[in-house]
């Protein structure tokens, strides 16, 4: 005899009944098949009499109180709403935990997709979202020099911000800075930090407040009364050990001793995280040239002056001076912008991308666990009907419906949260410098404060109804089809073709669309990046190792401080084991860094209105060498090119063909600056080949290399090429470095490949995240395919046994079902396309010579897409040709 | 689909009244009370137990009814329900309200009993 026990307390699941109910229950459910026997029944069908008798009992035995069919208008009070709503979604917990492995594979998707838009979320608000960690942070605004073209602002010369703050009426303070490495020493190993020389005023303009000690006096502002610094508070407990003594303390800086006088808060970033420590400005006689630009500045805005009004005055002040100062600020004014926009735009398309790609990924984990949900409603069908029958309302059961995907709505939300979570400390490594040190921001973890709950909630909720409309639409469509009858033997048939099946096919053609949308802008990044990565850089960045020092020079000109810098660089580096070659540059390629000179070409007279011009760079012998750039003429510098020897130049190929296109530039002379000007004259030496110092996807610029022997740079990156991987030989070439003196940092050792993976970072960024939502995407509308077409052939199971039974060969049923898998998808392939190429367009800012609108691109993916279904599809459709109609008639 | 509209007005007013009538005869654990509704109204009204137990425990709850196991020899453990003094005032109520609704439906409509 059948364990009846067991079967009630099956099918009552959610009624939880006590054990004398289950026992009296079970006790009439005996009887039943008793009797059923008794009348000469088989097993099957006494049974099916025995569960019969269990059929309309879902969730009434505890509560019966609704027994009688439920149309009473009293019942629909709001209360009454609500308590049902309540008691749908403790019906719907109890459905859950009755079907872990529909849960775990909906949750899954969900949380994978909201942890994803939760985490980028995150950046993109603080950067994109959130006004700047700053009091009034509306009031605060940069100040620039304005050449004129709208493409991009100049840094600020002093004597012009100087004049700006006596002039300009609109500002209540205004400060300015410089970006600076410091080589902090004295107290433990020398430290290479970075760090900022500023105005005194711009804890002022910032309003912000050292959390221990001071910030500088105004008159500290004055060379001279310069020795006093402000640490951040990261360096504060790296360095220091969070001493709360610090505060008057002394260290050496650049050699020189410094007093410590104050220790900022650890939430302030100015300009970026990595910024540990402040020196005043202390302004020199270099810093006093009107055409020296190399200082930012702010101002916070008066109360009341708006931020047009102060534009317009900045822009008055500067056509003043230009006309007051012809020479240095010829055709430039001054402009401003606010100071929260700051790096946004450039990030802006970035994180758009993202963001829209993420969203996509959850349109189509929405779309999957709504088929999910549709699969699962098509076989609860008999059930609706059978509680439609005793009187729940389509509302009841729409509701009932909606209870199921709110709460896995909820759970796949709290999962996301989880997964943001835990996955902070891979996406914080993954975000590239240009997002992560985003300027006077905090990017980066994911705050579990109101706003990520929030968003999280809002869009858990989102997805919740969106998924549960699929299986509430076909409720709807059901019901009102008159498909209410107790029996209802063809239901599941009529799923497969009907309204359910209509449904069905949209959300396979959107899933395909979709996924198709995600995976193009993942396919044009990565052709961006493949196109990138194929530009001769100009240079040949194996084995070389990278490291920077620090060599104390009060004045950028020269001559050096230390002249014997290069010959000791070759004598201590050089015929150390494994060194190839050594060299020495003030600027690297790909570091961001560089300097620009005006110049007089001897023979070479500019057209009107243009400056001869070109990047400057300071090089040791042996520097092209190491870097693979080739010596296209002439010579290297040479230790003979002393300090009071001949003063000579290296240019690069385009400067060659700019000032001397018709004639041979070695032996040609010319000067930095103006013709007037007294700089020595510089005879050409060497042509070099042209190196992309600005990035593979910069255009190359006119260079001039000097040897450092006769001019000089505070900063020399020492380049050494190796036998074999230059890692391997970084502490032995840092000793050698070290051996010069004590107080010399060696920072920033990496090597040439490294840098260049960083400045593909930001640009392999999105690419790398793209192709991983791509991925999920493409796996998720595979899943999405193959489960619908299961599901189809399994309703159409009995029609593909009629089929066989009348002659049907497995091949003509292969080629029915995925013909009839496929419409929806070429559908979602054409949309997909269409949708592709205009998702193209909105990441075109990120694109490196791709079209957004590559054919190949969008061939290939709906390519890989169409194969991909179809082959999701045959899986299935081979189960159908394998229907043995025997066994599917005799069942009828 | 002439059952189920008979079902639905039985459980609307008169299913609590079949039931106490049923057992105002003697104790019936549910089975027979179902049983015996289905036969003697020839199958037109049905219980299921899905509807019928809810329905015995409200009564209990409204103490119209009791519940206790009873053990025989050679018999399942099986609970059955005796008409309590509150039952029986409550069908003596109903009673004559349904003779007095009855009474006016037959001189309204000229309905003779059969």
């Amino acid at each position: 005899m059948p364990d009846f026990r067991a079967l009630v307390r099956r099918e009552w699941a959610r009624a939880l009944p006590s054990d004398d109910v289950v026992n009296e229950v079970a006790q009439h459910v005996e009887d039943a098949w008793r009797a059923a026997k008794a009348d000469g029944c088989g097993d099957a069908a006494a049974m099916a009499r025995a569960r019969a008798e269990l059929a309309d009992l879902q969730g009434r035995i505890v509560r019966p109180a609704r027994s009688s069919p439920s149309r009473a208008p009293e019942y629909n009070a709001m209360a009454g709403t609500m308590t049902t709503f309540w008691r749908d979604l403790r019906f719907a917990a109890r459905l859950i935990r009755g079907r872990p492995g529909f849960t775990a594979i909906a949750v899954c998707t969900l949380a994978l997709a909201i942890g994803a838009n939760t985490a980028i979320f995150s950046v993109v608000r603080s950067i994109l979202l959130e006004p700047l960690p700053f009091s009034e942070p509306d009031r605060l605004v940069l100040l620039w020099e304005d050449d004129g073209d709208p493409a991009h602002q100049t840094i600020v010369s002093a004597p012009n911000f100087q004049d700006w703050t006596r002039m300009s009426r609109s500002f209540e303070s205004t400060a300015i800075w410089e970006g600076q490495s410091f080589n902090l020493s004295g107290d433990g190993e020398a430290q290479r930090v970075s760090g900022m020389r500023v105005s005194s005023s711009v804890f002022h303009v910032l309003r912000v407040q050292p959390q221990l000690g001071r910030s500088f006096s105004a008159d500290e502002d004055v060379l001279g009364r310069d020795r006093v610094l402000v640490v951040s508070d990261g360096l504060w407990r790296q360095r220091f050990g969070a001493r709360r003594d610090i505060v008057g303390r002394t260290t050496r800086v650049n050699g020189v001793p410094y007093e410590i006088i104050g220790v900022m808060p650890a939430e302030f970033r100015f300009p970026t995280r990595d910024t540990a420590v402040w020196a005043p400005i202390g302004l020199n006689k270099e810093d006093s040239g009107r055409g020296s630009h190399s200082f930012l500045a702010a101002a916070r805005l008066k109360d009341g002056v708006t931020f047009e009004a102060a534009r317009a005055e900045m822009d008055a002040i500067g056509r003043a001076l230009a006309l007051q100062y012809p020479v240095d600020n010829r055709g430039e004014s001054a402009t401003i912008t606010r100071m929260n926009d700051a790096a946004v735009d450039s990030l802006r398309p970035t994180l758009l991308a993202l963001m829209g790609a993420v969203a996509l990924v959850l349109a189509i984990a929405c779309v999957n666990v709504a088929n999910l949900l549709l699969a699962q409603a098509s076989a609860r069908r008999r059930e609706f009907a059978v509680r439609a029958a005793l009187g729940a309302s389509t509302r009841r059961l729409a509701s009932q419906l909606l209870a199921e995907g709110v709460l896995l709505g909820a759970i796949g939300g709290v999962a996301g949260l989880a997964v943001a979570w835990a996955g902070t400390r891979a996406f914080e490594g993954l975000l590239p410098e240009s997002i992560r040190l985003a300027p006077f921001r905090d990017v980066g973890g994911i705050r579990a404060d109101p706003i990520v709950l929030g968003f999280t909630l809002a869009i858990s909720i989102a997805t919740a109804l969106l998924f549960s409309l699929a299986p509430i639409f076909n409720l709807w469509g059901g019901l009102r089809g008159g498909q209410t009858g107790l029996g209802l033997k063809d239901a599941g048939d009529r799923a497969a073709t009907g309204r359910a099946g209509a449904l069905r096919g949209v959300l396979v053609a959107a899933e395909v669309a979709l996924a198709i949308v995600v995976l193009s802008g993942a396919g044009l990044m990565i052709k961006s990046i493949v196109r990138l990565l194929a530009v001769d850089p100009g240079l040949n960045p194996d084995n070389v190792l990278v490291m920077r020092m620090t060599l104390p020079q009060p004045d950028f000109y020269g001559p050096p401080v230390r002249r014997t810098f290069c010959d000791d660089v070759t004598a201590r580096v050089g015929p150390l084991p494994g060194v190839r070659s050594v060299g020495a540059i003030s600027h690297l390629p790909l570091s961001n860094s560089s300097a620009g000179r005006g110049l007089t070409v001897a023979g070479f007279t500019p057209p009107p209105g243009e400056n001869p011009s070109a990047t400057y760079r300071l090089t040791c012998p042996g520097y092209f060498q190491t870097m693979g750039i080739p010596i296209l003429r002439g010579r290297d510098f040479a230790l003979s090119d002393a300090t009071d020897g001949p003063g000579v130049v290296i240019i690069n190929e385009l400067t060659a063909k700019k000032y001397w296109p018709s004639r041979d530039p070695i032996g040609q002379r010319l000067k930095i600056g103006r013709p007037e000007s007294d700089a020595p004259w510089l005879t050409v030496v060497g042509i070099v080949g042209n190196v992309r110092h600005f990035g593979l996807d910069a255009d190359v610029r006119r260079e001039i290399y000097r040897p450092y022997s006769q001019a000089a740079w505070p900063v020399m990156t020492v380049v050494a090429k190796t036998a074999s991987d230059p890692a391997g030989f970084a502490a032995s070439v840092r000793a050698a470095l070290q051996g010069l003196d004590r107080d010399l940092a060696v920072s920033a050792v990496t090597t040439m490949t490294q840098i260049e993976q960083m400045w593909l970072g930001p640009r392999r960024f999105p690419m790398i995240l793209l192709s991983a939502f791509a991925a999920v995407a493409l796996v998720l509308a595979v899943v999405g395919v193959y489960g619908v077409v299961s599901y189809v052939v399994a309703q159409r199971t009995r029609e593909m046994g009629i089929r066989v039974a009348l002659g049907a060969r497995a091949s003509q049923l292969l080629v029915l079902v995925v013909r009839g898998a496929m419409r929806p998808i070429v559908a979602g392939l054409i949309l997909g396309v269409a949708g592709g190429a205009a998702a193209g367009r909105l990441l075109s800012t990120l694109l490196y010579q791709v079209s957004p609108h590559d054919p190949g691109v969008l061939g290939a993916i709906a390519g890989v897409l169409a194969v991909a279904a179809v082959a999701a599809s045959l899986i299935p459709a081979r189960r159908a040709t394998t229907v043995d109609p025997i066994l599917v008639l005799k069942d009828e | 689909m002439g059952k189920t509209a008979a079902d639905a007005s039985l459980r609307k007013g008169s299913a609590e009244m079949l039931i106490l009538s049923l057992l105002e005869e003697r104790a019936r654990h549910g089975y027979e009370i179902a049983k015996l509704i289905e036969q003697r109204s020839d199958g037109v009204l049905k219980f299921h137990a899905a509807s019928l137990y809810p329905l015995l425990y409200r009564l209990e709850g409204r103490r119209l009814i009791q519940g206790r196991w009873v053990e025989k020899p050679g018999q399942r453990r099986r609970r059955h329900y005796n008409i309590t003094a509150e039952g029986r005032r409550v069908l003596a109520e109903r009673r004559s309200g349904w003779n007095t609704f009855i009474a006016a439906l037959v001189r309204v409509a000229g309905l003779r009993h059969a």
